[in-house]
Order: C-alpha cells, then structure tokens, then sequence
C-alpha cells in the first residue's frame, strides 16, 4: 500500500520535475539567444563606429589634402578637367576637337602629309582610377612629313604641352629620305609646297579625364579620320 | 542514502515492545515506548512518525530469534561470491527470515577461503507485527540493523572514552552487557571489535535489583566460561562495559571475574560518554536509547537487512534520491549558466547602450565634417581624382621626349639622327592592368668618320660613347652597329675611311616604370618639361 503511493508519488515527482526541466531549458536557450542577439548588435554597432570613424578619418584627409591642392585644381587648364562621362568618351567630339589644335600645328611647324586615325576612347584601370575619376584614351596614329627632324620633334613637343587633355606617346618612328635640302626643294617651299625630308609616323594615346559621377557611357566602336587640310 | 540526515528515527524492537527515539544529531528529542502495537503508545508513535513524515526511520533489532552462524566458504573471486552467500543464506535460512552476511575476512593461509558471519531474524510476531507497521509509516524507510551487529561501534567508543581508565589498553575481548527496556538484558562479545557471541536474558518475575544484579554476575561467569571454549585466554584481556540503573550498579559485585578493564555503567553516565544529549536521564534504568542514540550519530553502520517489501521501498527511496540529485545538479547548472548569461547580457545591454551613444557622436562629427566638404566649391573627390591622374599622366606624357632631348644634347657634332623609334610599351594602354611596360627609344644616326685615321675615328666613338653613357647612366644603353673596339667583333677591317658615314643604332631602354612616377631620373628629368608644359598652357 505504501509502496504504491509511493510509487505513485515518485512518479509525479519525476513528472514534476521534467515538466520544470522542460521549462527552465527553453528559458535557458531563450537567454543565451537573447544574450546572443545583443552580442550580434553590439557587434554591428561596433562595426558601424569603425565605419564612421575610417570615413571621418578619410574625409577629413581629403579635406585637408584637397584644401593643399585646390588652388593647383583651379589653376589647371580647362581642357584637363574631367569631361562628364558621356563627352569622354564620345568619339565625334574628339575628332571635332582635334581638328583646329592639328591645322593649327601643322601650319606653324610647317608639315605635309598629314594623316590622322583615332579609336574610340577606352576606359583606363588601375592607376589610372580614383574615386569618381577616371581616364579615357584614345589610341591617335598621325602620320606626317616634316622638312627636318628638328621641326618633327618640335612639332611632338608642342602636341604634348597644347594639344587637349594628355598626349602620352606609345611609338614613334623617323625616317630621313636621305636627300639633302637642294634648289628644287626650295623652289617647292616658295611654292607653298612642303617638300618631305623627313617621314614621321607616331602613335599616342590621347587621354582626357573622365567624371564617374553621372552613368557609364559604353565605349564607341573606333573611327578613322583626316583632320582638314 | 539517509546519512547526511541529521534527524533520524530508530525504531529499537524488542521482545517485550519497542521504543522510538527522535534524534536531531546526537540530541534527543522525542522517546516513546509501547509495549504492543494495537495499544495508545503504539498509536503515539504514530503520530510522532507521521508529524516527521520526511525524517527516515531506521529499525533496530533486539530480539530474543537472532542467529549469527559464521561460515567459511570456498575462495571464489569477489564478482561470484556473492551469488554463493545468496545461495547458503537461501538454503540455511527459512523464507520468511531476514538474512544477510557480513564479511569477517579471508584466511590467510592455505586456500585463502573467504569467512562471512550470516545474520538472521525470524520474521515472526510480534517483531513481523512491528516490522509491519513500520514499513507503513510514511517516512523514509532506512534498512533493519541488527542491535548486537551495531554495539559494534559503540562498544569501540566506550572503549574510546574509557581509555585512561584501563589497564591493559590492548584488551582483544569486550563485553557489553546492557540492560534495555525491550529486550532483556543484552550480552554482547567482540573479539577484535568482531562479534563473538551475543546472549538474552529476559529476567522473570522478581525484578529487584539486587536479583537482578544477581542474575547478571552468573550470567557473565556462564557467559565467560563458554567464551573459554570459543578460545579465551584472560592474557588476552578483557574490558568489561555494563550499562544499566544505578541499584543495580551499586549492587553489582565483579570482583570475581579477571578483566582488564570494567565499566560500569548508568544510562546517563553511558550517554555523557557517547556525547549524547539527553539520550538518558539520572533516573534511567534501561540502555535501550543510548544503544539507539549511539547507532543515530553514525553516518556508516554494520551490516543492513532487507525484507523483500523493504528492499522495494528503499529503491523507490533510492530512484527519489537520485532523481532529486540529478535534478538539483541540472537546476545549479541551470542556474550557473542562466546567471552567467544574465549577466552577460546585463553588461553588453550596457556596452551597447555606450557603444550606440558613441556611435551617435561620431556620426554628428562625421555629419559636420561633411557639412565642411559640402561648403567646400567642388567634390573633394573630384579635385583629389584630378589632380592626382594629373600628375601620373604628366610625368608619363613627356618621358619618351626627355630621352629625345636629351640624346640630342648627348650626342657629339659629327653624329646626326635619322631616325627615332619610341615604345611605351603597355604602360597606359592595358584596360585591365597596370603597365609594366618599360619606356625605350631607338635612335637610328649616322656619324661622319671625323677622324684622320682608324685610331682617331675610334678616339671620337669612344668619346661619344662615354658621353652617351655618362648622360644615360640610369639606362640600360645597348649600340649596334658601332665602328671602333666597342663592336671590336663585328667591326674589325670594317673601320671605314674618312670620307664614309658610317651608320650605327643606339637604343635607350629605361630600368624601371616610368609611368608609376616614383623612381629614377626619367622621372625627375621628366617633371620639367611636364611643368614648362603646364607653365605654359597657362
């Protein structure tokens, strides 16, 4: 009899007890997932001060940085200041824009023969990227004569520092006829006629910068032309 | 299982009744008596057992049908003997007995046979009656014990606390003669502490102390002579403890027995001994609750016997033990680990309310150093882009130019250039990477043979060369086609004469990249022209 409701009692004491394990377990995993979830968020949050403290430390060196290179910024030329996507790298406008700085070196240098292909501005990686800046070259063959390699050479100096934008010379190759300057020549010369001494073919990349802000303009097959003249 | 309990229950069943001592520790607290179990005492007991249902209740066995046989048995290995124990006592004993055994030792010599003293009770009335209705109590049942088994222990603490007062201290014998309300009077012999033999006597009619004390003294010189036979030498010592009243202690005579020690002994006097609290008072005759105060103190006892009933019930007590350990054990894990994790959610509650408050701060910094930006005329990222492509691509606009002028400047007067290859190579034109490309230009010159004869003409291409490699020394400067000893393998009996132009190669490879703007001379020669160049655009 005894054993019975001792048996009984043990039974509902081991109920009992289940039933608390049963519910101090969920409230055990409800803890450790509270505690984990504010771990997630402390972390988070860490995450985002160190976010806002690397962008607070690199605005305000760019701030200071900018405010050491702005009066270089105002200074430079308009034509090496970035274009808006779209103008970079539009071809038509580049052959437009070559044209009136070519006529204009050709005739002060005095060359013949002058022939011009431009590709279609390609987009630079690497280096030549930063920030919203970019630079977009086009690939320029000139072909030309020169009465002497002195003339030539000049005439390359003067492309670099005047033409629009960046010239960065990729090859260039001189060859002297071999013919020395005679009477006949210099009949031409009066003449308006600019008899060829020396054969010039040289391959730039014309590099002008480009302002990432607006949309990406996708790149324009390549095109041949003749500058005037 | 019930040892750590500092309130016990000892039921002390006797021939002629029980008595129910309540313990707490070794303080006495409640002693009833009751002579059958129909009667008002009986139903005392009850009721006190019922008050304290949780405090166990340990049955101890005074009665006259006791039987303790000590066996020797074959020496099998310790997993089997017991098997071999449960057999004997099934074949020795009769059913309804309660039995069990205790191990004495082994032999040491020979077979090594094991030596077990088998303990029985006859479960018959009234002891069964009182068994019964103790099993039915609620409290927690904690095994029968048998009182002469369990005089034991207390008989090693008399024996403890009477040492200054002995003779010989290494007495092997002890006798304890107690004089208990329920069972008679209880003669119990140890041989090292190991029973030996135990004998009732229940005094009849007269119970005078005089007759009583009597009777004891005859019993102890019976008791003395059967012992002879069992081995007893008086060599071997003999401490003699009598607990019993105070007429019968002043009316003892044992002068005729050779002990070694004799202790005799008032219930109270025992009880101050033992350290118990008012086991006994001065008044007392009878041992039976400092026999059963003794027995509570003890965490460990003898030998413990089961009826078929009692050996369920403890294991019901056994599962709710365990079951309460396991459950205490999983709530302090349960509470360490809830703890600890209140505690660390506390601390990150507040590490999170910093760390949100700092955020904050540096946001409004950051939101006022963009206010600044944003006052500045032009995207700051617009100026730091441009300026900086600005300057990669002037220092690489005007490298290959710089070799060309400088080559002119290098070259002697008898030397002319005819033709110029440049090569940038890869340096701005790979999309996908950065140029590794090295800047080079080859001047293809022919020089007029200046000199008057072959050791001239070589004088001046040395002077040439030397002035060419001097003006190029941070290049790798390679010539082809050159007349004199620098092509000596090639040009030897080639050397022309004076009125021959000879034609020759220079080519001028640049050791590192140009475009990158950090080394080497071309960069720095390269930044004037560049500059001139912005100069003059301006």
């Amino acid at each position: 009899m005894k054993y019975d409701a001792l048996r009984k009692k043990l039974f509902k004491k081991l109920a009992v007890s289940g039933a608390m394990v049963a519910l101090a377990l969920p409230v055990m995993v409800y803890l450790y997932l509270m505690q984990d979830f504010l771990k997630s968020d402390y972390d988070k949050v860490k995450s985002e001060i160190s976010g806002i403290e690397g962008s607070y430390k690199k605005t305000s060196e760019n701030l200071e940085k900018a405010h050491g290179v702005f009066e270089r910024y105002e200074s430079l030329p308009a034509d090496r200041l970035p274009l808006p996507s779209v103008d970079a790298m539009e071809v038509t406008s580049r052959i437009r824009e070559a044209r009136l700085p070519l006529q204009e070196l050709k005739e002060r240098y005095r060359l013949s023969n002058l022939d011009m292909s431009l590709a279609a501005p390609v987009e630079l990686a690497g280096e030549m990227r930063k920030d919203k800046i970019s630079a977009a070259s086009s690939k320029v063959t000139l072909k030309f004569s020169a009465l002497t390699d002195e003339l030539a050479l000049s005439f390359i100096d003067a492309l670099i520092a005047e033409f629009p934008g960046y010239v960065w010379i990729d090859s260039l190759s001189m060859r002297r006829s071999g013919v020395a300057i005679n009477d006949a020549m210099l009949g031409q010369i009066r003449a308006g006629t600019m008899p060829s001494v020396v054969d010039i073919m040289l391959v730039f990349d014309w590099i002008k910068l480009k302002d990432n802000s607006g949309a990406d303009q996708p790149a324009v097959s390549p095109l041949v032309t003749k500058p005037p003249g | 299982m019930f040892g750590l309990n500092k309130k016990k229950f000892v039921l002390t069943i006797g021939d002629d009744g029980v008595v129910l001592s309540f313990f707490s520790g070794s303080r006495l607290k409640e002693r009833l008596f009751a002579a059958s179990p129909n009667s008002a005492e009986a139903q005392a007991i009850t009721t006190l057992c019922d008050r304290y249902a949780e405090t166990p209740l340990y049955v101890l066995v005074d009665v006259l049908d006791q039987a303790y046989v000590q066996h020797m048995l074959p020496p099998v290995s310790s997993f089997t003997i017991n098997s071999l124990i449960k057999r004997k006592l099934n074949k020795d004993f009769a059913p309804n007995d309660i039995k069990s055994a205790i191990k004495i030792g082994r032999v040491q010599k020979a077979r090594r046979d094991w030596i077990y003293m088998f303990a029985s009770v006859h479960n018959v009335p009234p002891f069964s009656e009182w068994l019964e209705m103790a099993l039915e109590f609620p409290n927690p049942f904690a095994g029968i014990y048998l009182l002469p088994l369990e005089a034991e222990l207390m008989v090693r603490d008399l024996d403890k606390a009477s040492e200054g007062q002995k003779r010989n201290k290494t007495a092997q014998w002890k006798m304890l003669i107690t004089h208990n309300r329920v069972g008679g009077m209880r003669q119990v012999i140890f041989r090292n502490y190991k029973l030996a033999l135990t004998r009732i006597n229940q005094p009849v009619g007269d119970s005078a102390a005089e007759v009583l004390a009597g009777n004891i003294e005859q019993d102890l010189l019976s008791t003395i002579e059967f012992i002879r036979r069992m081995g007893f030498d008086e060599k071997e010592g003999l401490d003699l403890f009598v607990i019993s009243s105070a007429e019968i202690k002043a009316n003892l005579d044992l002068s005729r027995i050779n002990a070694t020690g004799v202790f005799l002994l008032t219930p109270q006097e025992a009880a101050m001994r033992l350290r118990l609290t008012g086991a006994a008072e001065e008044g007392d005759r009878y041992g039976d609750v400092v026999l059963a105060g003794n027995f509570a103190t003890k965490k460990r006892h003898v030998l413990r016997l089961d009826t078929a009933y009692s050996g369920r019930l403890r294991k019901l007590y056994a599962m709710e033990h365990a079951a309460k350990a396991a459950l205490g054990v999983f709530f302090l894990f349960a509470f360490l680990i809830s703890s600890y994790l209140i505690g660390n959610y506390v601390s990150l509650s507040k590490d999170v309310r910093v760390a949100e408050q700092e955020k904050r701060q540096n946001a409004e910094k950051l939101e006022k150093l963009k206010k600044g930006e944003q006052a500045f005329p032009v995207d700051i990222n617009r100026i730091l882009g441009t300026i900086y492509l600005h300057d990669q691509l002037v220092r690489g606009a005007t490298g290959a130019l710089d070799l060309l002028t400088k080559f002119s400047a290098a070259k002697t007067g008898n030397v002319m250039v005819n033709g110029i290859e440049v090569n940038t190579g890869d340096l701005i034109s790979d999309k996908d990477k950065k140029g590794e490309g090295k800047l080079s230009v080859t001047f293809s010159a022919s020089m007029e043979n200046a000199g008057k004869n072959i050791e001239q003409t070589l004088e001046l291409t040395d002077a040439m060369v030397k002035k060419i490699n001097s003006a190029f020394a941070d290049y790798d400067v390679k010539y082809a086609n050159l007349p004199g000893k620098n092509a000596i393998n090639t040009q030897i009996g080639k050397v022309p004469d004076n009125k021959n132009i000879t034609t020759f190669s220079v080519t001028i490879v640049e050791k590192k990249h140009a475009a990158s703007g950090n080394t080497s001379n071309a960069h720095a020669t390269s930044q004037s022209p560049a500059k001139s160049q912005e100069e003059n655009r301006q």
